[in-house]
């Protein structure tokens, strides 16, 4: 009413896609249609609101001792021959 | 160190042939006619990524044009191992066996959603040449045809689907094998 612009923000709190395969997944997931469905919507209707948006992951590939062995000798074999 | 620098100076991949579409038994063929060893990485084991955080943070404000809004979803999506981790699968694909110094890197289609060949082909650019052979980038869905971005990176398109030299495609003829009716 006094002019001041409306301080509204719409946050947007997603994981961050490690690798290509992952981003198509997530570009076809409901979290991106719902973010640009907004974005269209307060593009439309001129809205003047903000959107923040965070992107937060942590990859810490966890696996069992005896699968890590295995593999450890498998890779082993693998990079020795390719090498 | 010393080792690990002699193993790869005497490195002999000049040419890094990746996802070629000519079966294995061409490939290997290929690769000895070529001088070097034949490459087992279309079947390389996952290695453990080093455990890492990734945060990104970004603000749209009211007035933003298309263009902001579109780096800002381009942002959300673009994947970590190709911005901020291309280092982590730069180093990861180098200690798979993917090879340095090279002269021509070859591919029919690992352009796609292969990180580790990608980061290796950025790095090996502009000494080596990219080359791409393929049928031709429809992908069975004939829309495609005007974005093909293989065709309009790559030094040199080598096509068996696409008759004529235009627009720098290079008709290569077929080097599949054809396929027998029964």
């Amino acid at each position: 009413m006094n002019g001041s612009p409306i301080e509204e923000f719409y946050l947007f709190s997603v994981a961050t896609p490690e690798s290509t395969d992952d981003s198509y997944i997530f570009l076809a997931s409901e979290e991106i249609g719902s973010l640009i469905e907004t974005l269209a919507v307060r593009r439309h209707f001129e809205l003047p609101s903000r959107a923040r948006l965070t992107t937060k992951s942590s990859y810490a590939h966890l696996e069992s001792d005896e699968n890590k062995a295995r593999k450890s000798v498998m890779t082993q074999v693998y990079l020795n021959v390719q090498k | 160190m010393c080792r690990s620098n002699f193993r790869r100076d005497r490195q002999i991949t000049r040419f890094s042939l990746l996802q070629v579409i000519l079966g294995e038994v061409r490939k290997i063929f290929l690769s000895l006619f070529l001088g070097q060893t034949p490459s087992l990485l279309e079947v390389r084991p996952p290695l453990e990524m080093a455990h890492y955080v990734a945060s990104r943070e970004s603000l749209l404000l009211e007035r933003d044009s298309t263009r902001v809004e579109a780096l800002f979803l381009m942002k959300v999506l673009a994947p970590w191992s190709l911005t901020e981790g291309f280092g982590a699968t730069l180093e990861r694909a180098y200690s798979l066996g993917f090879a340095r110094n090279l002269s021509v890197i070859f591919t029919s289609n690992s352009f796609d959603t292969d990180d580790e060949i990608k980061v290796h082909l950025v790095e090996a650019l502009p000494s080596a040449a990219y080359v791409v052979g393929q049928h031709r980038n429809n992908y069975g869905i004939s829309k495609t045809t005007e974005i093909c971005p293989e065709r309009n990176a790559s030094d040199l398109f080598l096509s068996w689907g696409w008759g004529g030299e235009a627009d720098g495609i290079h008709a290569f003829g077929q080097i599949k094998p054809a396929l027998k009716g029964k």
